[in-house]
């Protein structure tokens, strides 16, 4: 019996000495299943979820390390959890040897299927029996006067003017349009891949940093993780009415070995970019600078305290004496930039943050002994009671120096990141919108049987025939004895290798 | 099922991806470590040089053949302020036997640190830790953080959290002579 044209031979290739199965056979039997593959993406989604659910490491709401907060906030589950590695899910060895071992599977898989779908659609095989036809997706037949070959012809060049490509054999033909629609898939696992490895590239040293760092006004600074500085030669900010900041930016100056070599101001979602750093403009606060104050001496006999000059203080870094005048100098024996009383130490501060600056003085004027101050900042004349002092303060002047808030970023990866998404989506594409039509004609004794089926979208399919088979019948001037009918996919499946 | 049979050209392509890959996936788990030396027991500790206060600059490396004890701190942490009496009494006690103790404040004034210091008649060295480089190299992050360091300058305790003098001088003990009992 002649199955596809060819002589099927009955009997078993010469029998083969069961060959030793090499390892890299059997390393490429598993890889190329997909029921692995479906395992691995069940146990990477469910990793994905645990990591959602559980509290991961440098998102809790303490300062703890890891092995001492989880065991302390959670009991034995904690511990658990925490020797598991579930409290650095996504990058805990486990998890990304999953990701590695499904990238592998990817390809493996790919590769498997792909090399013979490609050889398969190159050379198709044209000449198929009347019932295979019959059994495809579509089927009609037609009845022409014209002899079998006149009408392949004219029935060939109609599909090639729509764009089919074309093959005949005898009088049989086949024609086929889409075929990207079945490179889709592949395509798509290229972009995953591509994906996945440049993520992984990010742990190249030198691809993937960063870092946030506050440079003040005049402040020259050095980018974290590079070898050049910058400096804030101003920072501005406007306000909408409403009080919400509206642009703030930095005029920024990139200070290479000595020269400088860029400026530009840097304004939220405009960065700087330099050496493929890019620097963003993150944040800003404003500070305290320069803030003088009048040094006041209450002499005895006298209703108004004498002045004695100014005492000026840079807040970001005070000094530990000043000259206030000839006469007059001033030490700092303290500064508590959050001021508080400790019932065992006395003056102590609550935080570094300078919400409530108190310098506790001595001060030295003229032939007279040191005397103590204490100057609050927050209220300069204000004197404490039960401190025997002649000094006070007033306001003289205030500085505020604005600070701004960077972000040192650099990505080497992201190019390759973002053409793997692009040919991902390119892939998605194809497999969604492209269909692989396949056609095959055959003309004998006056009967033109036409079979058609696809990867998808049968009903468009359906619609395609008709159309061409209407063009068809109009260009012949035939007969169509069996209507187009739509039938149950053929159980000889719509695979590469049929 | 493997369909088809395999050139060795194909071969070679798939182990040459396959290995990229893994020899990336383990860069990405090993290599996003801090770069630079990071404090571990039973290393030697991470060299470094800061100011003084009252004088130029320590390094930790001119210490070695001491008992070091490196205090992580800050003059507004209320646990730090607490410990330090303790500190400063064991020190008293051991500083002729080779004991010595660095307080590594962490980012603040010369004033406030003096106005501390002199507060609580501190009188071990405390450097400034200004850029807060030597804070990561450590790993600290709760203060106070405290790291025992033996004469050959390996790190042989942490301890997170304030310390009473008897913790303290066990430390101290076992270190300077082999035996944590108090004298």
């Amino acid at each position: 019996m002649t199955v596809h044209g060819k002589v099927q031979p009955n009997v078993r290739p010469k029998a083969q000495a069961k060959a030793p199965v090499s390892f890299y056979d059997r390393f490429w039997r598993f890889f190329a299943s997909v029921r692995l593959a479906i395992v691995l993406i069940f146990l990477i989604a469910a990793a994905a979820v645990l990591g959602s659910l559980i509290q991961q490491e440098g998102a809790y709401p303490s300062s703890l390390p890891p092995e001492i907060y989880y065991p302390m906030e959670y009991g034995t589950y904690g511990e658990i959890m925490y020797k598991l590695g579930f409290t650095r899910m996504y990058s805990s060895w486990w998890f990304l040897l999953l990701l590695v071992l499904f990238g592998v599977n990817l390809i493996v898989c790919s590769i498997d299927r792909f090399v013979p779908l490609i050889k398969a659609l190159r050379n198709p095989k044209v000449a198929r029996s009347r019932r295979f036809i019959a059994s495809r997706q579509v089927y009609t037949q037609l009845r022409t006067a014209r002899p079998p070959e006149e009408a392949l012809d004219l029935i060939l060049a109609r599909f090639r003017k729509e764009g089919y490509k074309v093959y005949r054999d005898g009088v049989h033909g086949y024609a086929d349009k889409g075929r990207w629609g079945r490179y889709g898939p592949y395509i798509t696992h290229i972009g995953l891949l591509l994906l996945l490895v440049a993520t992984l590239g990010m742990a190249v040293p030198g691809w993937y940093h960063d870092e946030f760092f506050w440079v003040a006004e005049g402040e020259t600074v050095r980018v974290p993780h590079t070898d050049f500085v910058v400096r804030n030669d101003g920072f501005h900010v406007e306000f909408y009415d409403d009080g919400r900041p509206r642009l703030f930016q930095t005029d920024a100056v990139i200070i290479d070995e000595g020269e400088e070599r860029l400026a530009k101001p840097i304004r939220v979602n405009e960065p700087l970019v330099y050496k493929r750093v890019n620097l963003l403009q993150a944040s800003y606060e404003f500070l305290l600078g320069e803030t003088s104050f009048e040094l006041l001496r209450t002499v005895p006999g006298q209703d108004e305290p004498v002045s004695l000059g100014l005492l000026t203080i840079d807040m970001q870094n005070p000094a530990p004496e000043y000259i206030v005048s000839d006469d007059t100098k001033v030490t700092v024996v303290h500064y508590l930039p959050d001021f508080a009383m400790d019932p065992n130490l006395g003056p102590i501060s609550k935080s570094p943050d300078p919400l409530n600056p108190v310098f506790i003085l001595q001060i030295e004027h003229g032939d007279e002994p040191a005397e103590p101050a204490i100057l609050f900042l927050l209220q300069p004349d204000f004197a404490l009671p039960g401190l025997d002092s002649p000094y006070t303060f007033r306001l003289a002047g205030l500085e505020i120096v604005a600070r701004s808030g960077l972000i040192s970023h650099k990505n080497l990866a992201l190019p390759y990141i973002y053409t793997g998404l692009v040919i991902t989506v390119f892939g998605v594409f194809l497999s969604f919108y492209l269909y692989h039509r396949r056609v095959w004609i055959r003309c004998e004794d006056g009967l033109i049987d036409i079979g058609a089926i696809s990867n998808k979208h049968a009903f468009s399919l359906e619609r395609e025939l008709h159309r061409l088979v209407e063009a068809v019948k109009q260009d012949l001037g035939a007969e169509q004895p069996v209507p187009l009918r739509r039938q149950p996919k053929a159980a000889a499946a719509a695979t590469a290798d049929s | 099922m493997s369909r088809v049979s395999h050139s060795p050209a194909k071969r070679l392509f798939t182990v040459a991806i396959l290995f990229t890959m893994a020899a990336l996936a383990v860069a990405y788990i090993f290599l996003r470590q801090p770069t630079g030396a990071v404090a571990e027991i039973g290393k030697p500790a991470p060299d470094f040089t800061l100011g003084i206060l009252g004088g130029d600059y320590l390094s930790l490396s001119e210490l070695r053949g001491q008992v070091v004890m490196l205090n992580f701190w800050a003059t507004w942490c209320e646990p730090c302020r607490d410990e330090m009496p303790a500190m400063q009494t064991v020190y008293e006690r051991y500083r002729d036997e080779g004991f010595e103790i660095v307080g590594i404040n962490l980012q603040e004034t010369e004033v406030t640190v003096r106005g501390f210091v002199n507060q609580l008649g501190i009188t071990f060295p405390i450097v400034y830790d200004l850029t807060g480089e030597v804070y990561d190299a450590y790993l600290v992050r709760p203060m106070p953080t405290s790291y025992f360091l033996d004469r050959d300058g390996i790190v042989r305790f942490l301890f997170i959290g304030p310390m009473t003098e008897q913790e303290i001088e066990q430390r101290v003990r076992l270190l300077l002579y082999g035996t944590g009992e108090p004298a």
